[in-house]
């Protein structure tokens, strides 16, 4: 005969599960009523409407004593946020015509060397001096992007900062 | 032995922090809050790299919780290099930011960096939880060259949600109008959307402690106990105008379906998704259960589309040492190998 091993934990376990469902299945029918739609929907508009008088009112107060609000500093950092994408999107721009004088430094190798031309003739080495001067002066010119994006990171990190009061309700510890 | 399980339990509960995301990473692309993240492959044996979008309400850690219990070390592990878009934490300064400029401000253009830091032109995107949703909009309304689509729990359908019925009604039928009063508050706290999720899935929560409880004496079962845990209570805030573009076009109006989804005023078609499309769900999973997942199959223009029902839950299939296998599979059967390169 086997010997059966009774695991207490393991009924615990799915004796619990069994309860916790049952609970929540209750739990979720009786929430899920009109009643309860019908208090939630006349209390949401005046909880609004309180919620939108305190902000006034505080707007108001540090309009009078001089205090920058919360609204003052994200819009503050709204402004860091739009000259951040619009540098992201120069920077693409560079990106692409970067990519696009390496093409045309390897067509214009590719065009001397189908004209039995060689790399050092006036042309061609004026040519590619020109493009090389170009692809140094966008690099130089991708590096400031960079360090401009970082000032206006760390710019943004302070507002943010001076914005997040101790105990900030949207985050969680 | 009941007193070291006991112990171990109680030591486990007590724990302080634990460590996350400890994969190879480097940042590749910052903007705003958000993070492009690149996981080098050990060794590249795949010409697309992995690209990796998730949910827009919850940390995107749960990818990579520890070694031996991250999807991103297995993607990694197996040759593919993995790109990874995580939104951050979005603060009072980002309310008036919606889920058009998730896809087009973010994602887009994380897709575009990537591919640019990749050297390459296409890649497999992988959507989870509500990522899956935007990475499906993503890939109807973008012009970059997408090489699979992979879809991982990702509601579709929100005209079958699970409870609620009667809310649900109430908020079709315009009852319940809530836009005002989360314009009001500017941003959705985590813990509206923890206990969102909660009254969804379990209000009442303590089975895990149960579960803890059985193989407290177990070192590594104790160990992906703490990190799914803190996980689960780890929900980060949502930009106030995309809860509400969320509540009204893609739950109430349910637009995916019925049509009439614009992303920046352009109508968005779904049979422009020709890309070779993976969709799975889990068996036991209250929050997205798979009728809100398939209905995607129908839309899209793929030919080469498959939909598969694993066992486990919402998120049990991305904390493990391995890619679940029939994804193995099907990325190994839809990815070019670079010997084949030419």
């Amino acid at each position: 005969m086997g010997q059966v091993t009774l695991d207490v934990y393991d009924l615990l376990k799915r004796g619990g599960s069994f309860l916790q469902f049952q609970i929540n299945n209750m739990i979720q029918n009786q929430l899920n009523n009109y009643s309860l739609i019908d208090v939630a929907k006349s209390q949401t508009n005046t909880l609004t409407k309180k919620i939108k008088k305190v902000q006034q009112y505080t707007e108001q107060t540090a309009a009078v004593l001089n205090f920058p609000t919360k609204t003052d500093l994200s819009n503050a950092t709204q402004l860091i946020l739009q000259s951040e994408e619009k540098i992201d999107n120069i920077d693409e721009q560079i990106f692409q015509m970067a990519k696009m004088l390496h093409e045309m430094k390897e067509l214009v190798e590719k065009i001397a060397l189908s004209h039995h031309d060689t790399a050092d003739s006036p042309i061609s080495a004026s040519l590619s001096e020109e493009i090389a001067k170009q692809e140094e002066e966008i690099a130089t010119l991708q590096q400031e992007m960079l360090h401009v994006k970082q000032k206006m990171a760390e710019q943004k990190e302070q507002l943010i900062l001076t914005e997040t009061p101790s105990v900030d309700p949207y985050k969680v510890n | 032995m009941v007193l070291r399980r006991f112990s171990n339990f109680l030591g486990a509960l007590s724990e302080d922090e634990i460590p996350v995301g400890l994969s190879e990473k480097y940042p590749i692309w910052k903007k705003n809050k958000a993070t492009l993240w690149y996981y080098p492959s050990k060794q590249k044996k795949f010409k697309e790299p992995i690209f990796l979008i998730y949910s827009v309400v919850n940390k995107a850690y749960i990818l990579d919780l520890a070694p031996s219990l991250s999807l991103i070390e297995s993607f990694t592990n197996a040759g593919y290099d993995t790109y990874l878009i995580d939104f951050g934490i979005p603060g009072f300064e980002d309310r008036h930011t919606t889920i058009d400029d998730y896809i087009t401000k973010y994602i887009e253009k994380a897709y575009k960096r990537a591919i640019r830091h990749a050297e390459t032109d296409e890649m497999t995107v992988i959507g989870f939880c509500l990522g899956g949703t935007l990475a499906t909009v993503f890939a109807a309304v973008t012009d970059q060259k997408i090489k699979n689509l992979i879809l991982a729990v990702s509601p579709i359908d929100f005209s079958k949600f699970p409870v609620f019925d009667k809310w649900m009604e109430a908020l079709r039928n315009g009852e319940v109008e809530i836009d005002d009063f989360i314009d009001t508050i500017g941003m959705v706290p985590p813990d509206f959307i923890k206990y969102g999720t909660r009254l969804i899935v379990a209000p009442v929560s303590y089975s895990h402690y149960l579960a803890l409880l059985k193989r407290s004496n177990d070192p590594k079962y104790r160990e992906k106990w703490l990190r799914m845990n803190k996980w689960t209570l780890d929900h980060i805030s949502l930009p106030g105008k995309a809860f509400n573009q969320l509540m009204n076009d893609y739950v109430r109006d349910n637009k995916i379906i019925e049509g009439g989804l614009e992303i920046n005023g352009v109508p968005v078609d779904f049979n422009n998704i020709t890309c070779d499309l993976l969709v799975f769900s889990t068996k036991y999973d209250p929050l997205v259960p798979s009728e809100l997942c398939e209905p995607i199959m129908d839309l899209v223009g793929s030919e080469d589309k498959t939909f598969i029902l694993f066992e486990g839950g919402h998120a049990s299939l991305v904390a493990n040492k391995t890619m679940p296998f029939p994804m193995e599979e099907w990325l190994f059967n839809h990815c070019t190998p670079v010997d084949d390169d030419c």
